[in-house]
């Protein structure tokens, strides 16, 4: 049931993007050094962000202005009233690093395309929705109000949200650096090839933790403070474990969710 | 506590303008040896009407005010309604000794800067003297002219040359305009009625005040708008036009700012018509 709500969700989040296409003709921004590696940073307050590759040397933009609080104005007496739009979007490329900032409240969702070889920082607040396939790199999520979808990419994924699931599938992981997936209202489900090592280190309150991985459980960390005539014992409700040989930490935490970890 | 008023009344006392004196003065100059006349008056409003005359009636009312009849004699000697022509244009303007009017702000228009030079200014400011010069002009209704001032109203009715109107603390109202370049403010509220549809682009522009343009029929324009707080609002059926991406290369590096206003059209969408205000709302009305 849950996996049919997600479905429904991101489908209508990949059809409000792709509608988007119809009212506004994309924005091209040419990359300095083609064929090498590069980084999109996108900074949004309210909005969605979806990013998705091909096969060009450019970062190509489609934003999708959906309006503010003026939407909710009416009209003043006979006036017509002539809607902000609002958009006041900055963009900057240097040396295939490119940033797009965006400092209006109003919702305004982005739809990226990016060559494969780009790592991706993505921030948003409200509405904020993020999806992101096909990439090759670093990518780092925070949200707040939206729901995180990872798809069928390579490297190292640190995903953030409060209110949304986190749904990621990597096809190959970058060993060298740490990864953490961390929501508070809802579900973490990330998928991993066969061959995953790291120390794991996993949270639910609420919830309940699924893995097919086969891992050997570490003993919880215990800690102990004096206070006088005083001894405080804590023992912490994560739940570690080392998967094959070890290595960079692998952090699981949501509070109203389960924590479910699959092998591809 | 009676100590402290006491104080306070004399300090009061010692720094008010007890002297004034008010005069009026009225100039006439034919226009037809003028392409454009300027105005740039600093404290005091500025009446404009039209006149089927070649000749330009100027009538300043002047009122100074000092702290003793010494400083008063100097100032009615020292400050004063002034003309000059440069390159023929004429040019109304005060004549302060402590002011300069320069072209600091590029755009082709002046404004009066303090020398700030202490062994050369003659320290009007410092010596407790206040002016301001009303301002009511008749000019031929096709002259070109630029009408500003600095701390006053303005309010224009029936000059059908091309016009630019500035001022700073002050609402500006133009009544019956074919062909306006600019008017601009930054405390005030902009009223403009066109007698006719715009053929050039325009630029109205202010911080704190609202913008209300009427046209007599639908104006064939693209609308540039901006406020950060105020609403846009208008009588014309208008449909968005999406805003142009700029681009600037700079070290290497590109930036692009896509759709910073709001941008739609009116009529066939043919002249460029600039809002921005930062608190005000802003009216495209029909007359």
């Amino acid at each position: 049931m849950k996996n049919i709500i997600y479905i429904i969700t991101w489908c209508l989040l990949l059809t409000s993007i792709s509608l988007s296409a119809q009212q506004r003709e994309p924005i091209v921004i040419p990359l300095s050094n083609p064929g090498q590696n590069g980084v999109l940073t996108v900074n949004v307050h309210n909005g969605a962000i979806s990013v998705t590759t091909h096969d060009k040397d450019e970062v190509e933009l489609i934003i999708n202005d959906k309006g503010g609080k003026s939407r909710k104005n009416r009209n003043l007496s006979s006036l017509r009233r002539i809607e902000k739009q609002n958009v006041n979007v900055s963009i900057s490329e240097d040396d295939n690093q490119v940033k797009i900032t965006r400092s209006e409240n109003s919702h305004m969702d982005m739809a990226l395309k990016v060559p494969k070889n780009f790592s991706l920082f993505l921030n948003t607040h409200h509405n904020g929705n993020v999806y992101v396939n096909g990439t090759n790199g670093q990518i780092e999520v925070q949200s707040h109000h939206g729901g995180i979808k990872i798809e069928d990419v390579s490297g190292s994924v640190i995903a953030n949200t409060h209110h949304g699931a986190i749904i990621v599938t990597m096809q190959a992981i970058n060993s060298d650096a740490p990864m953490a997936f961390t929501t508070y209202h809802g579900d973490v489900d990330v998928s991993f090839p066969a061959n995953l090592s790291g120390k794991l280190k996993m949270k639910s309150s609420k919830g309940d933790m699924y893995t097919d991985f086969e891992f050997e459980e570490m003993k919880p960390k215990v800690t102990t403070t004096n206070k006088g005539s005083k001894r405080e014992i804590k023992l912490e409700g994560w739940t570690y474990g080392q998967l094959g040989n070890g290595g960079n930490e692998l952090t699981f935490k949501t509070y109203h969710g389960d924590v479910i970890i699959r092998m591809n | 506590m009676n100590t402290l008023i006491t104080f306070l009344t004399i300090l009061i006392s010692i720094n008010s303008y007890t002297k004034e004196h008010t005069d009026n003065s009225v100039l006439k100059l034919d226009m037809t040896k003028y392409d454009k006349i300027n105005v740039y008056n600093f404290h005091g409003n500025v009446q404009v009407n039209s006149t089927n005359s070649t000749n330009a009636l100027i009538k300043s009312a002047r009122k100074i005010e000092a702290s003793s009849s010494k400083k008063l004699q100097r100032a009615i000697t020292e400050i004063y309604l002034d003309t000059m022509t440069m390159d023929d244009e004429l040019y109304i303007y005060i004549s302060d000794p402590d002011k300069t009017l320069e072209n600091i702000w590029g755009g082709g228009f002046l404004s009066y800067q303090d020398i700030n030079n202490n062994h050369n200014h003659s320290g009007i400011k410092s010596a407790d003297i206040k002016y301001e010069f009303d301002l009511e002009l008749e000019l031929p209704a096709y002259v070109d002219a630029v009408i500003s001032t600095h701390k006053g109203d303005i309010d224009l009715s029936g000059i059908k040359g091309e016009l630019s109107v500035l001022n700073h603390h002050g609402n500006i109202s133009l009544d019956g305009v074919i062909k306006v370049d600019q008017v601009r403010s930054h405390h005030g509220e902009l009223k403009v009625k066109f007698d006719q549809q715009p053929e050039n682009d325009i630029e109205f522009s202010t911080h704190h005040g609202d913008i209300s343009v009427s046209f007599n029929n639908t104006p064939s324009a693209q609308l540039d708008l901006d406020s950060y707080h105020g609403s846009f609002f208008t009588d014309f059926e208008w449909t968005p036009s999406p805003s142009a991406t700029l681009k600037k290369n700079k070290n290497g590096k590109t930036k692009y700012t896509v759709g910073k206003t709001t941008n739609v059209l009116i009529g066939g969408g043919k002249h460029k018509l600039k809002f921005r205000s930062h608190h005000g709302n802003m009216h495209i009305l029909k007359h």
